[in-house]
């Protein structure tokens, strides 16, 4: 099992943003958590990257409890994810190449693995060639799209992308959600909060629903894979 | 499919980012810096110079003892041959610089010259000065004065000897309260360093927020996210450091001059040395282990507080 939420609920002094979420994700399934704005769906991502911690409830992940993992720990823990931000928390003192090799720097990959692996992400995303780009030379699409290969590059076991396609045009969203498809065959289980329902329709994949911090639905389309 | 990773190499990865990330940050700005720089180097030149100056006092005082530093007096009748007798045994000795044997009369003479009672004196009639031997002491013969005491006035011939050694012990106790005044001052002039620098990283933090909570999220260890601040500190440390040697020189070249003309007045040379090679890499050391500390306290305290939200 990659993740297990278990009637896990999330205060916030005034509001509770998350309530009694129950359900489970296969190794390297994809699944879209969706709903309005305020559903919870950013919620529950930074409980999974462990940005938050629960109020109530059980979360594991690749069978570790999340409320077991210390502080000193987390570093740990995070660098088998891969997180995509909507606001796409890119450095802007560095280079796309640089900002796409920021992972690989921190698990300790050599320099020959990083040239070889850093220009492919960024082709994947459609950013081939512009390693030596800062990201202020680059349009709100095109830094998303690099925040998304910073993601990708070091072929995490878990991905979490909040809102990743919220700035790119159809065609690219569909091409972006195609390679986190892709993901599966090495392995990597991808979570994707969207509120973007024909995107969701279209990729056809498990697709939680949220609505004021509960669990409305949980659905497979009939011709959906895994 | 990708290589393995490796903690010692990110490990390395980080000191040498780290270490350059430093360095560029104070040489992209060095004149920005100038007060954090400005404050450590002072910090560190007002102890280099008080220890240098105190340790030339103390080698100079050695130089500049007085002679007459035991006085042997020989009993009452001895004839002056005794005490030629105790001078020859002392001489050569390595405790010894010089004697000077006076005879009774010369004693006599010398004590009518400098009291009041020479009348009273010439209507007494025999001589009652003993012969006398004045004992100049080399360092180590000031070191051993009791022992070198003792011997002598166990002679059969000596009657008492008297030890003129007060001034030293009011000197030794003078340079020890500067040498504590100095160390004060340093330790002093330490914490202001730490704060200094340590308010450097702090507002070093505060600008780097956003791309430390970015690392954190991406799985930097704290430590990888402390190590940046810690080589800006040490390099303050060093830098700073490096300036106090320079501001060291420059005080000495100022200062020999006169220092120069005052030891000539006592018959001695002063060489205002400086520190040596040793003494500038222990300083440059101090300087980087407090810019390091600063750095690392400021650092523990402001980098929890840029957490994920």
């Amino acid at each position: 099992m990659s993740i297990r939420f278990e009637l896990v609920s999330k205060r916030f002094e005034d509001r509770e943003a998350l309530g009694d979420i129950s359900f489970m994700v296969e190794p390297g399934e994809f699944v879209f958590v969706t709903g309005h704005s305020g559903a919870g769906k950013s919620t529950l991502l930074k409980l999974l990257a462990l940005i938050e911690r629960p109020t109530a409830g059980i979360i594991e992940v690749f069978g570790e409890r999340l409320s077991k993992i210390p502080r000193r720990q987390l570093a740990r823990y995070r660098r088998q994810l891969g997180l995509v931000f909507q606001d796409h928390r890119l450095l802007m003192d560095r280079s796309a190449f640089e900002n796409v090799a920021l992972p690989l720097r921190l698990d300790g990959y050599s320099e020959e693995a990083i040239a070889r692996r850093v220009p492919t992400a960024l082709a994947q995303v459609g950013l081939g060639g512009r390693e030596r780009a800062f990201p202020a030379q680059l349009s709100t699409g095109e830094q998303q799209r690099l925040g998304i290969a910073r993601a990708v590059v070091a072929a995490p076991k878990l991905l979490l992308a909040d809102e990743p396609t919220g700035n790119l045009d159809p065609q690219l969203a569909v091409e972006i959600m195609e390679l986190f498809v892709s993901l599966k065959s090495q392995g990597t289980t991808v979570v994707v909060a969207s509120h973007d329902l024909p995107l969701i329709q279209k990729i056809r994949r498990r697709t939680i629903v949220l609505e004021r911090g509960r669990q409305i639905d949980d659905f497979r389309p009939e011709d959906a894979h895994a | 499919m990708l290589e393995s990773p490796s903690a010692a190499r990110a490990w390395r990865r980080s000191h040498v980012s780290g270490a350059l990330f430093g360095l560029t940050r104070l040489l992209r700005d060095p004149f920005g810096q100038l007060l954090t720089l400005g404050v450590v180097a002072v910090a560190l030149l007002l102890p280099a110079l008080g220890l240098l100056a105190l340790e030339r006092v103390n080698a100079a005082a050695s130089a500049w003892r007085p002679s007459g530093d035991l006085t042997v007096f020989l009993a009452a009748g001895e004839p002056i041959e005794r005490a030629v007798e105790v001078a020859d045994s002392l001489n050569g000795r390595p405790e010894v610089i010089a004697t000077e044997v006076r005879s009774p009369d010369d004693a006599l003479a010398e004590l009518r010259r400098l009291s009041d009672f020479a009348e009273a004196l010439s209507a007494l009639d025999a001589n009652p000065m003993p012969a006398l031997v004045i004992v100049r002491l080399s360092p180590l013969g000031a070191e051993n004065i009791d022992a070198l005491k003792q011997e002598l006035a166990s002679l059969p011939s000596v009657d008492w000897v008297q030890v003129d050694k007060r001034w030293l012990e009011r000197l030794e106790a003078l340079l020890d309260a500067a040498q504590r005044a100095v160390l004060l001052a340093a330790a002093i002039l330490a914490l202001a360093v730490l704060l200094v620098v340590g308010n450097t990283i702090r507002l070093e933090i505060a600008e780097k927020r956003e791309e430390i909570v970015t690392l954190k999220l991406l799985g930097a260890t704290d430590a990888t996210v402390r190590r940046p601040f810690l080589y800006i500190g040490l390099w303050y440390g060093v830098v700073g450091a490096l300036l106090s040697l320079l501001l060291v020189w420059l005080s000495l070249r100022w200062l020999q001059p006169a220092l120069a003309d005052l030891a000539a007045s006592y018959g001695n040379d002063l060489a205002l040395t400086g520190l040596g090679a040793r003494g500038g890499l222990a300083l440059v050391g101090y300087g980087a282990a407090l810019g390091w500390l600063g750095a690392l306290v400021a650092s523990s305290r402001h980098l929890r507080l840029a957490e994920p939200k």
